[in-house]
Formats: structure tokens, C-alpha cells, sequence
């Protein structure tokens, strides 16, 4: 046993300066938010007490609320429409027989792959062209469009693996396709919805390309956004301790759920990888 | 299973529309797009004049776009060299024998789940901050006096401190996979060499790498599309430096841009940033052609 300890030894070593950067940054990141810009640049963190301040002023003089609020609209509305319209289409892909269900398959892995810089120029211009920029709605639609794709080819994979004898149980019982997918199958397949969620949860929470082409005025403005507009306001009035709170605050949010959930994340790109 | 058509066509249709209409559509437009001389975003096609390949030629002289692509290959080398040397050595770690390593996966992962905005901003003002940032108070506490004086976000080394800061959050993922990969080798194999007397190196490059080439393919590929669609760190991290400058970026200034930009002699030229978009895919597409080739799969089962 203590043989293989100390075989092991060199094996913790990359692993614990990782920790150890982690903390420090981390550590040091919460400590300054709370801190006087004289004390992070004194070094003397937290030197004159606690400034809770710091976050205060970026609610009140800021109106982080407002994006805080933006960016949780934008999340909750983009990841209960790309289930929506995902999963009855992976649904079918991936447990009814017909002809063209190959080829829908390879079209939405194509789409995957189809980088938002190719497609930004046209997009931009029909939703202009449709009168529908500068409102919160039309970054929503982005975000369900474009993560539709993932969603169809991540959830087809959890739809072919239900047993069949479930629809047949609903089938007697007298339940329509619709019905007995709504009833029958989506419960069963909830943790590919879910996990599916998770993904695209951080994934809209950090989004920039689209929020910068789509949203980036006052009123539709992500909190990503919001926070590097405040950072460069922050940084030439030399606010420093307020810079790092609005890191925190946007940062905090997807810590927590990443606390709870990265058990599913985790498994979640393992089980792709492994197919893909 | 059957269903009938109608239903068929209820459940698949959204997505289906979802695709040709922000898929497809926007592909063959951009395409034609770069062919065209275009006075604004919102034009109409009736406005558009056809110019041939002027749009490509207009970039191939432009130093700027040149600088870009100079750019990006480097982020896909240095980044790469990074980010898979970090991804294959946590990689290894977590499929031997330490402890905890749930614990360490989700740590490492931790990066990528950091919006990038906040990420650029604790690197460039503590970690990179050359009066009380992380580096500098740590190279004055050795008495590393030389390293302790770089100004890591000077227009001379803000280049390199944006690839390190972003591998930084890049490689959990990639590890993550590697690490998925190395797990589904057999065991006796790494038995059986460890009985002959093989080293971890000799093991290494004698089992894992051979045995992961299809992996490793596979990550190559993804690293190579995001490395070639590099864009939000040059907003987020470079703020406009044009170092930093990636063809992406190049486009969303050329066709987005506000004014203001380093590119004030470079105009806004919708055609142009098309191309730019197109030139990007065919890029990735040609790249990922070409590592298929020298990574064939393999026929190899275990």
C-alpha cells in the first residue's frame, strides 16, 4: 500500500497545483469584491473591512437587476423552446421507422457543425428585414434555432434506447401518438431532457456572439454583456473592488448549478464522445 | 414503430423549418454574398452587384486579414499545443489509481463552464495585472525581478497571454474525453507491459496513443473548428488590439463593427466579410479532411 501511495505521488502533483491555482483565483476573486480599490492595490485585501458596497452600487447605479434579469428570460425562455420543438422531432428520428430518416439525421449533425460566423450576415439581415431586432424575443429565437441541432441529435440517442413495449402498453390503452408521447415517453425520457437542459442552460447563460450581434442595446442587453460594459466603465474610473463583483455576480449563478449537476455534465460529454 | 405521415410531419416540422431557415438558407446566401459588392447589411438583393472574386482578391491584399489568419493558426498550434498537453496529462492521471476522482474531473471541467467575459476579465486584471496582479507578486516573492516586470497585456506579449488564459478554460473539455477514451482500453494491456518492465512513458506512447488515434481524430477535429472560429476572446480578452485579431473577429468588425475600430482604413465591406465566413468553413472543411488522412481510422478492435 505505501509502495503504491508513493508511485502515485507524482500523479497528485499536477493535480494539486491545479487545485491550488483554483483556490487562488477563486479565493482571491471573492476576497477583492469585497475590498476598496486602495486595498487590492496595496495588497492588503479586505483591509478596510468588508465592502458590501461594491455590490450594492452595481444594482443600484448599474441596473445589474434588469440584466440579471434579461439573461435569466433568455434562459429559461430558450431552454423550455429548444425541448419544444427538439424533442418530438428526435422522437421520431430516433424510434420511427420511415423513409428520409437517415438523411434528417446527417442534416442535423451537418448543422452542428456550421459555425454562427457563416450564418450571422443573413440571420441578421432577416430579422431586420422582419422588423424583429431589439426586443428581448428575438434573441430567444437565435438561441432555440441554433441549439435546436444539438438538441435533436442529443436526444435521439435517449429516445431509441425506451423499450418499445411502452408506447404498445399506451397503444392499448387507448392513448394517440401525440398523447402517448406526451404521457408515456417524455417521463421516461426525462433525464436526457434534462442533462440536455444542464448543456444548454450554461451554455445560453455564457453566450456572447449572438448577444452581441443581437441584443446589445440597453433595454435586451445580456448579463455577459453588461458586465464588460461595466468593466470597461469600472476600470477608467478605477473602481476595481466593483469590477470583480460584477464578476462574481455573473459568475455565481452558474457555479451553483455546475455544484449540483456536474456529476450529469460530466457524463453527459462522456456518453457523446463515446458515440461520436 | 410506424406513424402516420401527418403525424410524422407534426413532430418533426419546427425543427425541420428551424433548419432550413437558419441553417441552410443563410449558408447559400453567405456563399452568393461573397460574390457581390453589397452597400449595407440591410440590402436588398437588387442593390447587390456582382463582382466575381473581388472579395477574396480584396482580402488576399488586405495586411489585416493576413494578420488575422497569421493569428489564428497560431492560437490552433500554441493553443493546441496547450490545451493537449494539459488534456493528456490530467487525461492519464484520472485513469490510474488516485482518489477522488469525481471530484478532480469536475474541477478541471470547472473552467468551461465560466462565462468568458468573466473569465478574461479575473485573467487580464488580477492574474496578468502588473502592479498587484497574481504573476507579478509571485515572481517579486522569488525575486524573479525580470519575469516579475513583463507587462503580460502589452501589445507584445497580449497575444500570448490570451492563449494561455484561454487554454486555461478549454482544456477540461478536452480532457474530459481523452480521459473517456483512455478508460475503454483494456486494462490487461497496461497489465502486461507493466509486467514486462515497461515504463509509464514507454506505455504511454506504446498503448495509449496507438490504441486512441480514433479519439484523438476526433478531438483534433473539434480543437481544429474552435480553434478556426476563434472570436469571443478577441472581444472579450483582446478588446480590439489588433494582435489579437482573428479572422472571425475580422468579420464581425468588418460587417458589425461600430466605428472606432482599429480598422478605420479597412472599411466596412459586407461581400467581404462573407467571404471571410467562407473562407473559415472551407477552411475547417479542408483541415478536417486532411486529418482524416493522416489519422485513418482505425481497424483495430479491443
Amino acid at each position: 500500500m505505501r509502495n503504491k501511495g508513493l508511485r502515485l505521488l507524482p500523479a497528485y502533483v499536477p493535480l494539486a497545483a491545479w487545485l491550488a491555482f483554483s483556490i487562488v483565483l477563486f479565493g482571491w476573486v471573492i476576497l477583492a469584491s469585497l475590498s476598496t480599490t486602495r486595498d487590492i492595490f496595496t495588497n492588503s485585501l479586505l483591509g478596510s473591512g468588508i465592502q458590501l458596497s461594491n455590490y450594492t452600487d452595481l444594482f443600484k447605479q448599474q441596473e445589474m437587476g434588469r440584466y440579471f434579469l434579461n439573461s435569466i428570460i433568455y434562459t429559461v425562455a430558450s431552454c423550455a423552446g429548444i425541448v419544444l420543438v427538439a424533442a418530438p422531432a428526435a422522437y421520431v428520428l430516433g424510434r420511427v421507422k420511415f423513409r428520409g430518416s437517415g438523411f434528417l439525421n446527417l442534416m442535423f449533425v451537418s448543422a452542428m457543425s456550421i459555425p454562427g460566423i457563416l450564418i450571422s450576415i443573413p440571420l441578421f439581415s432577416l430579422f431586420v428585414g422582419l422588423k424583429l431586432t431589439g426586443s428581448i424575443a428575438t434573441l430567444v429565437l437565435i438561441y432555440i434555432c441554433t441549439n435546436v441541432p444539438f438538441g435533436v441529435f442529443f436526444l435521439t440517442g435517449f429516445f431509441s434506447s425506451i423499450p418499445k413495449e411502452f408506447e404498445e402498453s399506451a397503444a392499448i390503452d387507448g392513448c394517440g401518438p401525440i398523447k402517448a408521447f406526451v404521457k408515456v415517453i417524455l417521463p421516461v425520457a426525462q433525464p436526457g431532457i434534462i442533462t440536455l437542459t444542464i448543456f444548454n442552460f450554461l451554455g445560453v447563460w455564457n453566450e456572447y456572439f449572438y448577444a452581441l450581434i443581437f441584443a446589445n442595446d440597453e433595454g435586451t442587453r445580456t448579463l455577459a454583456l453588461a458586465l464588460q460594459s461595466i468593466v470597461y466603465g469600472y476600470s477608467n474610473t478605477g473602481n476595481y473592488g466593483g469590477i470583480f463583483a460584477a464578476c462574481m455576480v455573473v459568475f455565481l449563478p452558474s457555479f451553483i448549478v455546475y455544484l449540483f449537476v456536474s456529476k450529469r455534465i460530466i457524463a453527459g460529454i462522456t456518453i457523446g464522445s463515446v458515440k461520436g | 414503430m410506424k406513424l402516420k405521415k401527418s403525424v410524422i410531419a407534426l413532430f418533426l416540422g419546427p425543427a425541420v423549418t428551424i433548419y432550413l431557415v437558419i441553417f441552410l438558407y443563410p449558408t447559400l446566401r453567405t456563399f452568393a454574398m461573397s460574390f457581390y459588392d453589397i452597400p449595407s447589411l440591410s440590402s436588398k438583393v437588387a442593390e447587390w452587384t456582382f463582382i466575381g472574386w473581388d472579395n477574396y482578391a480584396t482580402l488576399s491584399r488586405s495586411p489585416y486579414f493576413l494578420d488575422s489568419v497569421k493569428n489564428v493558426l497560431g492560437i490552433w498550434a500554441i493553443g493546441g499545443a496547450l490545451i493537449f498537453a494539459f488534456a493528456f496529462l490530467f487525461a492519464v492521471i484520472l485513469t490510474s489509481d488516485v482518489r477522488g476522482k469525481g471530484f478532480w474531473r469536475s474541477l478541471i471541467f470547472l473552467p468551461n463552464t465560466v462565462s468568458a467575459v468573466v473569465l478574461s476579465v479575473v485573467w487580464l486584471h488580477y492574474v496578468f495585472n502588473s502592479s498587484y496582479g497574481l504573476l507579478t507578486t509571485l515572481f517579486e516573492k522569488l525575486g524573479l525581478t525580470a519575469l516579475a516586470d513583463i507587462q503580460w497585456t502589452d501589445n507584445e506579449h497580449i497575444y500570448y497571454s490570451m492563449i494561455i488564459a484561454f487554454s486555461f478554460g478549454s482544456i477540461g473539455y478536452f480532457m474530459l474525453i481523452l480521459n473517456a477514451g483512455i478508460g475503454r482500453i483494456p486494462t490487461d494491456y497496461y497489465e502486461a507491459a507493466t509486467l514486462d518492465g515497461a515504463s509509464v512513458w514507454t506505455k504511454f506512447f506504446r498503448i495509449t496513443m496507438p490504441l486512441l488515434r480514433d479519439v484523438f481524430r476526433t478531438t483534433l477535429v473539434l480543437w481544429t473548428i474552435t480553434a478556426f472560429n476563434f472570436f469571443v476572446w478577441s472581444a472579450t480578452f483582446g478588446l480590439d488590439d489588433p494582435n489579437t485579431v482573428t479572422p472571425g473577429y475580422y468579420m464581425y468588425q468588418k460587417v458589425f463593427g461600430k466605428g472606432g475600430s482599429v480598422y478605420l482604413e479597412d472599411s466596412f465591406n459586407v461581400g467581404a466579410g462573407a467571404g471571410v465566413g467562407i473562407l473559415i468553413t472551407v477552411a475547417t472543411i479542408l483541415a478536417a479532411v486532411l486529418i482524416g488522412r493522416l489519422f485513418p481510422k482505425d481497424r483495430l478492435e479491443y
